[in-house]
């Protein structure tokens, strides 16, 4: 850097030390800290003799060197910061809420596609659960109506309902006693919070919630059947059931209660694995 | 002149834009960010000093970074990683302030 500089300046401001011989020169740090040089490259400058062009294809050079250094630049100082604690829980917050959107877009679209599958199976006219009634309603996969049976199931709302045993709160095997009660007794369709009981659904708790097939649902719980209003009603009061429903009140604190209705409607569901397909080669069909 | 403009317009682009870093550069941000600054106060002060060169700024900002971050990688190598970065800011600090001090004469006694 000393050598550099030794011919070339114009009128030096300050002679600083490492501009002569000094056989310390490699001691320039010490020297920069005590005589404060302004950086040799701005001090040495001459302007160089050359074309226009050339110049402008330098100040190009240099915008897109800036410009580069400035993104570069920025992109350091983002990365580098610290997100408060503060905010990182609601952070959290917002990308699982993202996250339950997209799963609520995902449903909407199998949904659909499930719809547009049975069109086209229908159109087909070969036997399937579209069109198989029976099939349809022991597969839980077709909108259903007829007369039935509400049954609710509410959190304890006593005062001192955290002293009970799980607070209180309504169990999935509570749920599922009830369900349970209801198919014995020969209900042909359940439901639970608008949530078909098909074949493969379970009740399960995961966390805090409880959740039917992937769906959470929460307090109060009802249960809508559709078969004899006082059969199903019988079942929820008699035998294994009624005991243990009993038992549930007494100790957790929940309250059962069920009213018969004369037209239930449900709509069906479709939450088929797909496990085994062929494409069937027809003459007419897709 | 062109300098400046580029490094407010890089940086208006770095700031609406949102990367990822890769990982393994990750170390070598915070000394290319002070050697940065270092280059910066110095440009103030030649501009302050009537000497600046966008050209000379350019190339110093770019020398600084690249130093910099080859000393960092050079002490990883060796295994001095943290003590190399430390002694880069540290240097890089002190010429900041010796920078500054001598923009605040410049300033308040021109």
């Amino acid at each position: 850097m000393t050598r550099g500089t030794h011919g070339r300046q114009r009128e030096p401001v300050s002679t600083p030390v490492e501009q002569s011989q000094d056989p310390a020169a490699s001691m320039s740090l010490l020297n920069q800290l005590l005589m404060n040089p302004l950086d040799a490259g701005y001090e040495a400058w001459v302007d160089p003799p050359e074309s226009r062009q050339v110049r402008w294809g330098y100040r190009l050079l240099v915008l897109l060197l800036a410009l580069a250094l400035g993104v570069g630049l920025t992109f350091a100082v983002r990365a580098l910061r610290v997100p408060e604690s503060a905010s990182l829980r609601s952070e959290l917050l917002e990308r699982a809420r993202e996250r339950q959107m997209v799963v609520t877009e995902l449903e909407a679209e199998v949904a659909d596609l499930s719809t547009q599958v049975n069109a086209h199976v229908e159109a087909q006219g070969t036997g399937s659960s579209a069109t198989d009634t029976p099939l349809a309603l022991s597969t839980a996969t077709s909108t259903v109506t007829g007369p039935g049976l509400f049954v609710t199931l509410k959190d304890s709302q006593d005062a001192d309902a955290a002293s009970r045993p799980g607070g209180g709160a309504v169990r999935d095997q509570d749920l599922r006693m009830v369900v349970n009660a209801l198919w014995a007794a020969g209900a042909e369709a359940i439901s639970v919070n608008d949530n078909r009981i098909a074949p493969g659904t379970f009740i399960r708790t995961a966390g805090s919630v409880i959740l039917v097939n992937v769906t959470a649902t929460e307090a109060p719980y009802e249960i809508r059947a559709i078969g004899d209003a006082n059969a199903l009603s019988t079942a929820l009061v008699r035998g294994s059931t009624g005991d243990y429903l009993s038992s549930a009140e007494s100790v957790i604190g929940i309250s059962v209660s069920a009213s018969a209705q004369s037209s239930v409607t449900m709509v069906g569901t479709d939450l088929q694995v797909l496990r085994y397909a062929r494409i069937i080669d027809s003459s007419g069909g897709q | 002149m062109f300098a400046i403009a580029g490094l407010a317009l890089g940086i208006l682009i770095g700031v609406f834009v949102d990367p990822t870093v890769p990982v393994w550069l990750q170390p070598f941000l915070p000394v290319a960010v002070v050697a940065g600054l270092d280059a910066l106060f110095g440009a103030a002060r030649a501009w302050l000093e009537g000497k600046f060169h966008d050209r000379v700024f350019v190339m110093s900002f770019f020398w600084n970074v690249v130093v910099a971050c080859l000393l960092v990688w050079l002490g990883t190598q060796l295994g001095v990683g943290q003590a190399m970065t430390t002694a880069v800011v540290v240097v890089l600090g002190i010429r900041i302030f010796s920078n500054t001090a001598s923009i605040r004469r410049l300033i308040f006694k021109a």
